[in-house]
C-alpha cells in the first residue's frame, strides 16, 4: 500500500477514535458537539481513502451539514448548558446499557472474519451506485421508493399533530 | 488530463512518489489561495466604489489613485488592532470560528474549473462537494455565536441556522435541472455539456439558484445575521483585529466561490469566442458579483419571517415544479435541443408571476404585480446612477439644492409690512410665536416678537395665516448654534438678518428668486 495512504489512514483513525473519545468525556455540551463534527470528518476522510467519494461527501453533506448542526441548534436552545451535563437519576440503567452494547460490538468485530477485497475500487462511483439503487432489473427501487414515502408520512404526520394544538 | 496531474507525471520520473505527489499539491494550494485572496482584494474594492456609485456617494478614493490601495490599508489596519477576547466566553470556541467560517470557503476552489485543464481536482462528484462544504461555514458562524457569550452573538447565530435550513432546499433542488440535463456531477463535464448556456435553458432553476446561494452566504437582502440595526453586528460583535478579519475575508471569498458556481453551473464555465477560456471565466464571474451587489445596494433587507416565508413558500415549491417539468423534458428530449430555451423561459415567467399570486406573508397577498414592479423600478434606478457623473457638493461653500417641494426653514418677517394682528401666534401649533404690541398712530406696532426656532414645526401654518404679506418661510437651512437659547430669534434679529424668503404659499416669488445656487463661489482650483 501507498505510504501516504497509510499514513493519513493513521492520522484519521487517531483523530477520529480521539474526537469520540473527546465526545463522550468532555463535560461542556458544546464542545462534545464540535468533536462529534470532527469525528464524522475523520470518518468522511476514511472513506475517501477508500475511493468511495459519494459515500464520504454524502457524510459530510448529511452528517455534518444536518445532523451536528440540528444538535448544535437543538443545545441552543437547552437551557443551563453551560454547566455541562450533571447525571441523572438514570445513571447506573446507562452505565448498564452502555456495557451491554460495548460487549455485543467487541463480540461482533472479534468474531467477523473480515476479508479485505483485493479488486480495484469502481470509477466513477456515482452512476455504479445509481445502477445499484434505481435499476429497474436488480435495483433496490422498490424499497426506496417505499423508504421514501414512510420518511414523507412521517414529515406529514408531525406536522399534523403539531398543527392541531 | 489537469495540468496538475501533467506536473505530477513530470515530476516522478526525477523525484520519490510520495513527493511528486505533495509537491503538485502544495504549489498548487499556494498558487490557488494566493490567486483567491487577490480577487477577494478586487472584490472588496470594486463593491465598495460600485456600491458607492449606487448609492449616490463616491466610495474610498483616497488611498492611491482612484482609492486602489485601500485594501491593503484596511488589511494593515485590522493587522494592528488588538485582539480582543471576552472573559467570560469560550476561549478556544472563539478562537477557532473564524478558521472555521473561512477554511470551506477556500475549499470549494478546489474543484471549480477555471479553465478546462486548470481545475485542482475534477471530483467525480464535484456539485455535491460543493454544497457539502459550503454549508460548514454556518458551524464557525455558530461557534463564534456561541463562544462570544454575547445574546446578539446568539441571536445571529440562531438566524444563520434558520436560514441555512430554509435556503438549503431550494438551492439544492435548483440544481437538479442542471444535473438531469447533464447527467454528471462533474464540474468539467456540466460545463462541456453547456453548448447553450444553462441559465437559458435553465432560467428557473439559475434564479432560485442565484437568490438561494445569496441567501447562503447572507449577502443583503438576506444579511439578517448580521443586520446592524437590530442585532448590531451579530456574530462578529466581539470580534476585533486579524480574526474580524477572517470572518470579512471568509464572506468574500465565500461570495466568490459562489459567483464561480454559478459561472460554471449556468453561465457556460469557460467557453467563449476569441479570449482565452480562463479569461472568460473570470469575466463572468465578475458579472455575477456585479449582479450581487447592483441587487444588495437596491433592496431593503427582509424581515425574519418574510425570509422564512419566501424561501418555503415561494421557491421551495418553484424549484420542485422546475425540477419536475426539467425531468419531463429529459425523458421526452433526451439530447435537450437548445430550442427548449422557448417554452422554458416562458414557463418560467408565467410560474414566477403566477405562483406569487398564492404567497402569502404574515396574512398578505405578496404578488409579483404588487412587488414585482418596485423591484424592477428599484433596480433600475440605482442602475441609472452608475452613469451619473460624480460631483461631491462642497458643502459649506456651496448651498445644496433644496427639494422641489421643501418649505424652508425659520421665517423672514418684513417689519414694515407687519400689522400686528397676531394671527401668526394664533396659528402656530406649537405656540413658539410670543408676540406683543401696543398701540401707535395708525396701526399696531410691534414691541416685542421672539420665536423659538428650537421647537419649530417649520408647518407654515404662519405664513398661510398672515394677512399681509408679512411672513414668509425662509431658505435658510443652516440652523445650528451651541446654545438653545441661541434659537431664540428676537425682533432685532429678525430686522437685522438677510432676508431670503422661500417660495412656499407666495408662488409669485419664485419667479423674483435668484436662482438657487451658492452663498460664497466655490474656490478656485489650483
Amino acid at each position: 500500500m501507498d505510504v501516504g495512504v497509510t499514513a493519513s489512514f493513521w492520522v484519521l483513525a487517531v483523530v477520529g477514535v480521539a474526537s469520540a473519545l473527546a465526545v463522550v468525556f468532555l463535560r461542556d455540551i458544546f464542545r462534545a458537539a464540535l468533536f462529534l463534527v470532527l469525528c464524522f470528518f475523520a470518518v468522511a476522510g476514511i472513506f475517501v481513502i477508500l475511493s468511495a467519494d459519494f459515500l464520504a461527501v454524502a457524510q459530510v453533506l448529511i452528517y455534518v451539514g444536518a445532523i451536528a448542526v440540528l444538535i448544535i441548534f437543538a443545545l441552543m436552545l437547552t437551557r443551563e448548558t453551560q454547566r455541562g451535563s450533571p447525571s441523572g437519576r438514570f445513571r447506573f440503567l446507562a452505565f448498564l446499557v452502555g456495557a451491554v452494547f460495548l460487549v455485543a460490538m467487541i463480540l461482533v468485530v472479534t468474531g467477523t472474519d473480515w476479508q479485505a477485497i483485493t479488486e480495484a475500487p469502481t470509477e466513477p462511483t456515482t452512476s455504479s451506485l445509481a445502477q445499484a439503487l434505481f435499476s429497474e432489473e436488480e435495483g433496490f427501487i422498490l424499497p426506496f421508493e417505499i423508504a421514501a414515502a414512510l420518511l414523507l408520512a412521517a414529515i406529514i404526520g408531525a406536522i399534523v399533530l403539531l398543527r392541531e394544538k | 488530463m489537469n495540468v496538475l496531474e501533467q506536473f505530477h507525471d513530470w515530476l516522478i520520473d526525477y523525484w520519490p512518489s510520495w513527493a511528486a505527489y505533495l509537491v503538485p499539491a502544495l504549489v498548487a494550494f499556494v498558487v490557488l489561495s494566493t490567486f483567491v485572496l487577490l480577487v477577494v482584494m478586487a472584490f472588496i474594492y470594486i463593491e465598495r466604489r460600485g456600491v458607492g456609485r449606487f448609492q449616490v456617494r463616491l466610495g474610498p478614493n483616497r488611498a492611491g489613485p482612484f482609492g486602489i490601495l485601500q485594501p491593503v490599508a484596511d488589511a494593515v489596519k485590522v493587522l494592528t488592532k488588538e485582539d480582543i477576547i471576552p472573559a467570560a466566553g469560550d476561549r478556544w470556541v472563539h478562537w477557532l470560528a473564524p478558521v472555521v467560517a473561512f477554511i470551506p470557503a477556500l475549499a470549494i476552489f478546489a474543484v471549480i474549473p477555471f479553465e478546462e485543464r486548470a481545475i485542482f481536482t475534477d471530483l467525480n462528484v464535484g456539485i455535491l462537494y460543493i454544497i457539502a462544504i459550503s454549508s460548514l461555514g454556518a458551524i464557525g458562524i455558530f461557534m463564534a455565536g456561541w463562544g462570544s457569550n454575547n445574546k446578539y452573538s446568539l441571536v445571529s447565530a440562531m438566524r444563520t441556522m434558520a436560514q441555512m435550513i430554509s435556503y438549503e432546499i431550494p438551492l439544492v433542488l435548483s440544481l437538479a435541472g442542471v444535473l438531469i440535463i447533464t447527467g454528471s456531477l462533474s464540474m468539467v463535464s456540466i460545463v462541456e455539456a453547456q453548448h447553450v448556456p444553462f441559465f437559458l435553458l435553465q432560467p428557473l432553476g439559475f434564479l432560485i439558484f442565484f437568490i438561494a446561494a445569496a441567501a447562503e452566504i447572507q449577502r443583503s437582502p438576506f444579511d439578517l445575521l448580521e443586520a446592524e440595526s437590530e442585532i448590531v453586528a451579530g456574530y462578529h460583535i466581539e470580534y476585533s483585529g486579524m480574526k474580524f478579519a477572517l470572518f470579512y475575508l471568509a464572506e468574500y471569498t465565500h461570495a466568490f466561490a459562489i459567483c464561480a458556481i454559478v459561472a460554471t453551473l449556468f453561465l457556460g464555465g469557460w467557453h467563449g469566442m476569441l479570449l482565452p477560456g480562463a479569461l472568460w471565466f473570470m469575466i463572468k464571474v465578475f458579472l455575477v458579483f456585479g449582479l450581487l451587489f447592483w441587487v444588495r445596494s437596491t433592496l431593503p433587507r427582509l424581515r425574519v419571517d418574510q425570509l422564512m416565508g419566501f424561501a418555503w413558500k415561494y421557491l421551495f415549491p418553484l424549484a420542485l415544479i422546475n425540477m419536475f417539468i426539467t425531468a419531463i423534458e429529459a425523458i421526452i428530449w433526451p439530447e435537450f435541443p437548445w430550442q427548449l430555451l422557448i417554452p422554458n423561459i416562458l414557463i418560467a415567467a408565467l410560474l414566477i408571476v403566477l405562483w406569487s399570486g398564492f404567497f402569502r406573508v404574515a396574512g398578505e397577498r405578496v404578488s409579483f404585480q404588487r412587488y414585482g414592479r418596485g423591484i424592477i423600478k428599484g433596480l433600475t434606478v440605482t442602475f441609472s446612477h452608475l452613469f451619473r457623473r460624480p460631483i461631491t457638493v462642497q458643502y459649506p461653500e456651496q448651498r445644496l439644492t433644496p427639494a422641489p417641494r421643501f418649505r424652508g426653514n425659520m421665517l423672514v418677517w418684513d417689519h414694515d409690512a407687519c400689522i400686528g394682528c397676531r394671527a401668526c401666534a394664533r396659528a402656530c401649533p406649537v405656540s413658539i410665536i410670543d408676540i406683543e404690541t401696543i398701540r401707535g398712530d395708525k396701526r399696531l406696532i410691534v414691541e416685542k416678537l421672539e420665536v423659538d426656532f428650537g421647537r419649530c414645526l417649520f408647518c407654515g401654518l404662519c405664513v398661510e395665516a398672515c394677512p399681509v404679506r408679512a411672513l414668509f418661510m425662509s431658505r435658510d437651512y443652516e440652523q445650528a448654534s451651541y446654545r438653545r437659547e441661541q434659537l431664540v430669534v428676537s425682533k432685532e434679529q429678525f430686522i437685522a438678518a438677510e432676508k431670503r424668503p422661500s417660495a412656499y404659499f407666495y408662488p409669485d416669488l419664485e419667479a423674483e428668486m435668484p436662482p438657487q445656487t451658492l452663498l460664497a463661489p466655490p474656490k478656485e482650483k489650483g
